[in-house]
C-alpha cells in the first residue's frame, strides 16, 4: 500500500525533478547537493552516501533520487539506505545503490541490516526522528522539486505521521502500569499464598488419607514360637501340627547328605494357597492349581515356579526348637545352606 | 368423575406430576423433561434405535441387574455380619433357615449374569462401532463401569467366608504383589528404598492396602464388605447416571446407518 503511494508520488516528483534538471542544470546538482550538506552534518558516513547516488547520479531514475534522499534521511544508521533499493526495484539503479549502500555499510558498521526489509522500516522512523536535523534538506529538496505542492504527501509525510503518535501513547501507559501492578501484587500475593496453602493442605490430607488406610497394628500370630524338642520329630516325617496355627511344616529328612530338621512355610510359591501334605504320595499338593512339591520342598509339578520357602529354625539353650517366621530362606538363592535355616540332628 | 380422574386431579398427584399424562406429543416431551429419572434419556428416539437385533438391550439388562443386585444386596445386609465369627454362619442360616433365603442365590446369580451382560454390552458397542466419536468418552465411562463391575464381583466373592472365598481372594490379591512400583514384588518397587527406609514392603504395598493385613483375615473381610456394599456401588451409580446422560448428549442411542 504504502509503497504504491510512494511510487506514485515519487514518480511525479521525479518527473518534475527531471523536468527541472533539464531546465536548470544547476538544479540537478541541487538534488545531490542537499545530500552533500546532510552528509557533512553527521560527518561520519556521509562521504560514501554521495558516492552512491553519484555514479547513477545523472538524475535518470527514480530510485536513484529516492535512494539519495533516504540515504540522507538515514544518514546515521546505515540500515535504511539498503532498504530503498529493494523498494525502488529499478534493476540497474538498484544494484548500484546496493553497492553504494554496502560501501556505506562498510564504514557505517551496521552492514547486515541491509537484507531485512522490516528492519529498515523500523529504523526509518527512528532515523527520521533522531536525525531530524538532517531532514530539512530532504524536505527542501522536495519542495524545490515540487514547487507549490510542499508536502504532496511526499513519501516523508505518510511515513512520519504514525511515528509521533505511537510514542506518546506508551508513555502515558507507562505511567499508569506501575500503580496497577502494585495493586495487583497487593491483591494477588495473598491470594496466591492462600491457594498454595489450600493446595498443599489438600495434598497433605489426601496423602495421609491413603496412609490412613494402612493399619498401624496387626493382629497376627507371633513370628517366633517354640515347637518342642527335636525328638518330637522323627526322621522321615512331616509334622502338620503347627500348620493351621502358624503356617509351617516341620520336616525331618535328609537334604544334601545331612539329616536335618527344618521348617517349611505352608505357602504355595505359585499364588499363596496352603498345600496339603499327602502322606501316601509323600508330597505337598496345592489344591488351588495342582502344584506339587517333594518332601524336601522342591517343586516338581504344576505351576509353582520355585521350591517352598524355609523359615528360621534354631535349637534353644533349653533344648527346644524355636521357629522364626520373620526370616525366609529360598533354595534357588542358595539360602538353604544357611545354618539358621535348619537344625542338624 | 372416575377414581382415576379423581386421583389425577388431586393436589398430591399434581404436586408430584406437574403435567398431564403423555397423551399427545407435547405432553410426551414435557413428561420426559420434567421427570428426574426420565430426563436422563432423550425425549424421543428413532424406532430403529431400540431394535433388539441391534442393541440386544444389553445395557438395559445390565442396569436391570444392577437394580436387582442393589435391592437384594441391601436386604441381605439385614442378616449378614462381616466378622470371622458370624460371616459364614449367617450365610448358612440364609441358606437353611431364613424364609426366602434364596435371596442370596438371586444376588449371586444376578452378579454372575451382570458380569456376562456387561461384557456382551461392550461387545455389541464394539461391533456397532458405537465407541467412535462423539461417543468415545462414553466408551471410557463404560470401561470404568466394566472394571467396577468386576471389582464388585471380586469383593463380593470373599463375603461368604468359605474356603473358596478365602483362597480365591488370597490368590487374587497375591497378584497385587506384582503391581509395578507399588507392589512389594513388583518391578520398580526398589526405587522406594530410600536410605535405611523401605517404603514398599509386604506391610505397606498395594496388596496390604487392599487387604488391610498381610494375609486374608478379618480386616480384609471388613474392608471388602465396605467396598462391596458402600464405596463401589456409590461410584457405579454415579457413573451409570453419567453414562445414560451422555447417551443422550452424544447424539442419542446409536442405530443402524
Amino acid at each position: 500500500m504504502a509503497e504504491e503511494k510512494k511510487k506514485l508520488t515519487t514518480a511525479e516528483i521525479l518527473a518534475q525533478a527531471r523536468a527541472q534538471a533539464q531546465g536548470k542544470t544547476s538544479e540537478s546538482p541541487s538534488a545531490e547537493t542537499p545530500a552533500a550538506p546532510a552528509e557533512s552534518a553527521p560527518a561520519t558516513p556521509e562521504t560514501p552516501a554521495p558516492a552512491a547516488p553519484a555514479p547513477p547520479s545523472a538524475p535518470k531514475s527514480t530510485s536513484d533520487i529516492l535512494a539519495a534522499a533516504r540515504a540522507q534521511a538515514g544518514g546515521k544508521p546505515s540500515a535504511p539506505a539498503p532498504q530503498k533499493p529493494t523498494a525502488g526495484g529499478a534493476a540497474k539503479s538498484t544494484s548500484d545503490i546496493l553497492a553504494a549502500a554496502r560501501a556505506q555499510a562498510g564504514k557505517g558498521a551496521a552492514a547486515p541490516a541491509a537484507g531485512d526489509s522490516p528492519a529498515p522500516a523500523k529504523a526509518k522512523p527512528k532515523a527520521a526522528v533522531a536525525a531530524s536535523g538532517e531532514l530539512p534538506p530532504v524536505q527542501e529538496m522536495i519542495k524545490a522539486v515540487t514547487g507549490d505542492k510542499p508536502p504532496v504527501a511526499a513519501p516523508a509525510g505518510p511515513q512520519r505521521m504514525p511515528i509521533p503518535q505511537k510514542p506518546p501513547v506508551p508513555k502515558a501507559k507507562a505511567e499508569e502500569v506501575p500503580r496497577r501492578n502494585v495493586l495487583l501484587a497487593l491483591v494477588a500475593t495473598p491470594l496466591a499464598l492462600a491457594w498454595t496453602l489450600l493446595a498443599a493442605t489438600t495434598g497433605w490430607f489426601l496423602l495421609y488419607t491413603a496412609r490412613f488406610m494402612m493399619p498401624n497394628y496387626l493382629i497376627e500370630p507371633p513370628s517366633k514360637f517354640k515347637i518342642g524338642p527335636p525328638s518330637d520329630y522323627g526322621f522321615g516325617t512331616v509334622s502338620t501340627k503347627w500348620t493351621s496355627q502358624f503356617g509351617v511344616w516341620i520336616v525331618h529328612t535328609e537334604y544334601n547328605g545331612k539329616k536335618e530338621i527344618y521348617a517349611l512355610a505352608s505357602v504355595c510359591t505359585h499364588l499363596g494357597c496352603t498345600p496339603n501334605w499327602l502322606e501316601g504320595e509323600q508330597k505337598f499338593k496345592c489344591p488351588c492349581h495342582g502344584s506339587g512339591f517333594y518332601i524336601n520342598g522342591i517343586n516338581f509339578e504344576g505351576p509353582a515356579p520355585r521350591p517352598l520357602e524355609r523359615v528360621g529354625l534354631r535349637l534353644g539353650v533349653d533344648g527346644l526348637l524355636e521357629v522364626d517366621k520373620s526370616v525366609k530362606f529360598q533354595e534357588e538363592l542358595g539360602q538353604w545352606n544357611d545354618d539358621t535355616s535348619f537344625v542338624v540332628v | 368423575m372416575s377414581i382415576g380422574e379423581y386421583i389425577r386431579e388431586s393436589q398430591i398427584w399434581k404436586s408430584i406430576f406437574r403435567h398431564p399424562a403423555p397423551y399427545d406429543r407435547r405432553n410426551r416431551i414435557v413428561v420426559m423433561l420434567t421427570n428426574f429419572f426420565l430426563h436422563l434419556h432423550p425425549v424421543s428416539i428413532k424406532q430403529q434405535g431400540i431394535a433388539l437385533s441391534y442393541t440386544w438391550c444389553m445395557g438395559g439388562i445390565t442396569f436391570f441387574l444392577f437394580l436387582v443386585e442393589t435391592i437384594t444386596g441391601e436386604l441381605l445386609m439385614f442378616y449378614y455380619r462381616p466378622t470371622l465369627e458370624w460371616a459364614f454362619q449367617d450365610i448358612l442360616a440364609l441358606r437353611d433357615v431364613q424364609t426366602l433365603g434364596i435371596m442370596r442365590e438371586i444376588h449371586r446369580w444376578g452378579a454372575h449374569a451382570m458380569v456376562i451382560t456387561v461384557w456382551l454390552h461392550m461387545y455389541r458397542v464394539f461391533l456397532t462401532g458405537s465407541y467412535k466419536p462423539p461417543r468415545e468418552f462414553n466408551w471410557v465411562v463404560g470401561v470404568l463401569l466394566l472394571v467396577l463391575t468386576l471389582l464388585l464381583s471380586f469383593t463380593g466373592y470373599l463375603l461368604p467366608w468359605d474356603q473358596l472365598a478365602i483362597w480365591a481372594i488370597t490368590v487374587g490379591s497375591n497378584m497385587a504383589r506384582a503391581t509395578p512400583f507399588l507392589g512389594s514384588e513388583g518391578p520398580g518397587a526398589q526405587l522406594f528404598n530410600i536410605g535405611e527406609y523401605d517404603f514398599i514392603t509386604p506391610a505397606s504395598d498395594a496388596r496390604f492396602l487392599l487387604l488391610g493385613a498381610r494375609t486374608v483375615g478379618e480386616a480384609t473381610l471388613n474392608r471388602f464388605y465396605i467396598l462391596h456394599c458402600v464405596a463401589i456401588p456409590l461410584v457405579v451409580a454415579t457413573l451409570i447416571a453419567i453414562h445414560f446422560w451422555r447417551v443422550r448428549k452424544d447424539g442419542g442411542i446409536s442405530q443402524p446407518l
